[in-house]
């Protein structure tokens, strides 16, 4: 027996778990649920799957804004920019005699290509300053649409008439919805569970460090930003379908991404279940309390503020952090184990 | 277009104005306060408010209002700020932004959104002529002067006042300047108090020449921000400098057409972000 | 001679590291105590401690009887105590003299003055206008001390005297302090060098592991008997 085997036969071997068993049950029960939803137009009708389009889109724009800051550190108050990028080049698809509900990739191509060379510009700062030039470039953009007066200008523009059946407009707006965040969500997983997930939680948490071991920063940082661009553009498109109409001050709104993080937030920055959980939280108080105004909005905001100095990881990661489940796992866990009969799992 | 540029320098007094806050807090704290243009609003309608619908005479309702926002500036450092500058780089401005959303949304309930204005028994649109073609507003040149005496007061008052010194020290080091008597909260408080003060003061004067609503604050925030980033952080002086090259690109623009006034702000703050981030004075903050 | 400045089971943790274990001193009016040990010791945190800096979870501080382990740092220079912290820490964006006037911001009424200070510390003359980031090591601990003896404190707690600084400014430095023992100031110094530290003080303890291991009159003590206590050899105290 050589000296690697018989290392290899003695010595116990950790495992690198990367799906336990709760995860398989977990993918396995998102998988029910898709099926799930995805039935629900031919049982439920037109309100309610308005109410699940919208908690759909608010998760979608709560986990991409989540990749940004939870995951690649960078804290933006601007991807409304994408929103309107997405939904406008929606319009000018539609009138150029796309469908509609094909035009909404494209939507999400374009925002990823606006998002490019913004990137270059935008990465030149960090922290707080980055945040506000995020915000400035999405006011630049809405000031700039309203200069433009095929676009609507400052009126807005109405969605082309699809000369579909409403009820099945109302049915396919939701499947692409449905869509939408089902791909963001299995798209934000797997990026994160790659290489490039890793390197940004890296860069992230200590940047010179990271460098240090080889981690390419740059890319690391903008992938997330790319992707969360594209999300942004593709959920810009879909509220358009959804509301027919199309305003920049309404899409530009910067509510868009103070809810965003607010979601992200109270359910846990840095995990992937949370903003899920945030998104459900909003729109429960936002359907409680819609009748109040503006009062609801000043109980998220409060309840940021409260969860930032309270409880930091928000609802899903304290809840996580006690109970050591992971639903959506992304990173590597060691199991520590016996000899692997010979073959070693990595 | 000299009508535009002078437009432009004394609008820059005012921006000037709402960055000083701001930038001292940042100067003296490092922490950056997303919350002052949503409470320079607040401080504006506070005055609004106890001239119309309480009956103040102006002269009295401004300087109440001026006391309160500093009582409120006081307090936002004793009881949030303390906490959220132990916490992390990120808290304070995640924390102060979702402040801002709160106070907007509430000055939305209370008040409706329906735009408002302060009027001074017709200050506000008296003018001064200057030439034949050229004449600028009273208000405007009263709060450029403003601006220059107030920036001006706070570089004296840190640079040549023992009182300052302790200021300095304090943002250089508060453990060790604790050492030597100076309670760094007492200080800190006073620096808050001071920024809210500034910038209730230049929401008023805002709030005199044009309108305000509850989303006002948004905008007052950016520009305060991009005057700082113009203009850079390495002295008060630079923040009217800042200012002054934001509200002459504005008012450039405007004179070509209306629209792009704001627009034009925006890039140029994006230029220098980009390009010169560190402003035109740039330099550690003294 | 009254006990001025002393401690009782003081016991101090970091975080969850303690750094101090019932630690009992004592400086008497107008006197000079080293404190020893090596680094880790607790030496630093000592002084902390006293100065008001750091809060001990259990044990007291006392000053000229009465209670005041709670009393915030930035209260404690009227009282008359001044720390000159390890590290220097002088403001540094301030000048010289402008880290002097903060030094002398909350002044208890004495006999030191920015013009008295410069006399004993030319160092410092020197360097008046200069800021306080362009300084030499020399020079800024010359400047931390004068600043913190600004305050005219009656007890003067010195951090790392010769630390990092060439043995000719070391001697200036500890001839300037022979003018601060002429007042009548008390001194509590921490001080790496041994053989300078047994050489000025009137009394010494040595610190190990945050416990003090010895305590006496340098003329009492071997210097054997020191410097076992020093590294925790066996047979110490």
């Amino acid at each position: 027996m050589t000296v690697a085997e018989r290392g290899r036969a003695t010595a116990p071997v950790a495992r690198v778990v990367r799906l336990d068993r709760i995860s398989i049950a977990a993918l396995c029960g998102a998988a029910v649920l898709f099926v799930a939803l995805a039935a629900l137009p031919f049982v439920f009708a037109g309100p309610v799957q308005n109410a699940l389009t919208t908690v759909f889109l608010l998760a979608t724009m709560a986990s991409m804004w989540n990749l940004l800051a939870g995951y690649a550190g960078l804290v933006s108050f601007g991807q409304q920019a994408f929103l309107g990028v997405g939904a406008y080049t929606l319009l000018v698809a539609v009138r150029a005699g796309v469908n509609p509900f094909a035009a909404v990739p494209i939507a999400a191509v374009v925002s990823l290509a606006v998002a490019v060379p913004l990137s270059y510009g935008l990465f030149r700062t960090r922290g707080a300053y980055f945040a506000i030039a995020t915000w400035v470039v999405a006011e630049a953009f809405r000031l700039l649409v309203i200069t433009v007066p095929a676009l609507g200008g400052g009126e807005g523009a109405t969605l082309p008439p699809t000369g579909l059946d409403p009820v099945l407009r109302t049915a396919l707006t939701y499947w692409t919805a449905l869509a939408v965040v089902t791909a963001s969500l299995l798209g934000i997983w797997l990026l994160l569970r790659s290489r490039i997930g890793l390197d940004a939680a890296a860069v992230r948490d200590d940047e010179q460090a990271a460098v240090a071991v080889g981690v390419r920063a740059s890319r690391a940082r903008r992938v997330p930003y790319l992707v969360s661009a594209a999300g942004f553009g593709a959920a810009g498109a879909v509220l358009f379908l959804a509301n027919l109409r199309l305003e920049p001050a309404s899409i530009f709104n910067v509510n868009y991404s103070a809810n965003a993080f607010f979601m992200a937030l109270i359910g846990g920055v840095g995990t992937l279940e949370g903003p899920v959980v945030g998104a459900l939280v909003f729109y429960g108080l936002q359907f409680f309390l819609a009748d109040l105004g503006a009062v609801y909005l000043v109980l998220l905001g409060l309840l940021a503020i409260v969860v930032m100095l309270v409880a930091p990881e928000g609802l899903w990661g304290r809840f996580s952090r006690w109970t050591g489940v992971v639903l959506f796992p992304i990173g590597y866990r060691l199991r520590a184990g016996g000899v692997h009969r010979g073959r070693r799992r990595t | 277009m000299t009508q535009a540029l002078v437009q432009g320098v004394l609008v820059g007094g005012q921006y000037a104005l709402f960055a000083a806050g701001l930038s001292l807090m940042f100067g003296v704290m490092r922490i950056v306060n997303l919350a002052h243009g949503a409470l320079a609003v607040a401080g504006a309608y506070l005055a609004s408010t106890a001239i119309v619908t309480l009956g103040v005479p102006a002269p009295l309702a401004i300087p109440l209002a001026l006391v309160v926002m500093a009582g409120a500036g006081w307090g936002l450092q004793q009881l949030v700020l303390e906490r959220t500058m132990r916490s992390g780089e990120f808290t304070t401005p995640l924390v102060t932004f979702a402040l801002s959303v709160v106070i907007g949304n509430l000055l939305l309930m209370v008040f409706g959104s329906d735009v408002r204005s302060i009027a001074l028994a017709g200050l506000e649109t008296a003018s001064v002529p200057i030439t034949s073609t050229l004449s600028v507003g009273w208000i405007s040149v009263l709060v450029f002067v403003a601006a220059v005496v107030i920036l001006g007061g706070v570089q004296l008052f840190l640079h040549r006042t023992v009182l300052g010194r302790v200021v300095r020290a304090a943002a250089d080091d508060g453990a060790t300047a604790a050492l030597m008597g100076v309670d760094h909260r007492v200080v800190f408080s006073a620096v808050t108090a001071f920024g809210l003060v500034t910038a209730t003061v230049a929401g008023i004067a805002f709030g005199v020449q044009s309108s305000f609503d509850p989303n006002t604050g948004v905008l007052l925030l950016l520009f305060a921000f991009e005057t700082i980033v113009i203009g850079g952080l390495g002295s008060l002086w630079g923040t009217l400098v800042g200012g002054i090259v934001l509200g002459v690109s504005q008012t450039l623009a405007a004179a070509v057409d209306v629209q792009y006034s704001l627009l034009a702000g925006h890039v140029v703050f994006l230029a220098f972000l980009f390009v010169r981030p560190r402003g035109i004075f740039p330099g550690t903050w003294q | 001679m009254s006990v001025l400045l002393e401690t009782d089971g003081l016991d101090v943790f970091h975080g969850h590291l303690q750094a101090l274990h019932d630690v009992s001193i004592g400086v008497d009016e107008g006197e000079t105590v080293a404190l020893v040990g090596a680094n880790g010791a607790g030496k630093s945190t000592l002084l902390s401690t006293l100065a008001g800096a750091h809060r001990p979870r259990r044990g007291t501080v006392r000053w000229a009887g009465r209670d005041v382990t709670a009393l915030p740092a930035h209260r404690r220079v009227r009282l008359g105590v001044s720390l000159t912290p390890e590290g220097r820490r002088l403001f540094p964006s301030l000048t010289v003299a402008e880290n002097l006037q903060v030094g002398a911001w909350k002044a208890r009424p004495g006999a030191w003055n920015v013009e008295r200070v410069y006399e004993a510390f030319p160092l410092v003359a020197g360097v008046r206008d200069r800021r306080a980031d362009a300084l030499s090591g020399g020079e800024r601990q010359a400047v931390a001390i004068a600043r913190s003896l600004l305050a005219n404190p009656r007890v003067l707690l010195l951090d790392e005297v010769s630390l990092g600084l060439a043995p000719v400014v070391v001697d200036q430095l500890y001839g300037s302090l022979t003018a601060i023992r002429g007042e009548g100031t008390g001194l509590l110094l921490v001080e790496q060098d041994l053989q300078r530290a047994m050489e000025v003080c009137d009394r010494m303890y040595c610190l190990l592991e945050g416990r003090i291991v010895l305590a006496g009159r340098p003329g009492e003590l071997g210097r054997d008997e020191v410097v076992a206590a020093y590294f925790g050899l066996r047979g110490a105290s």
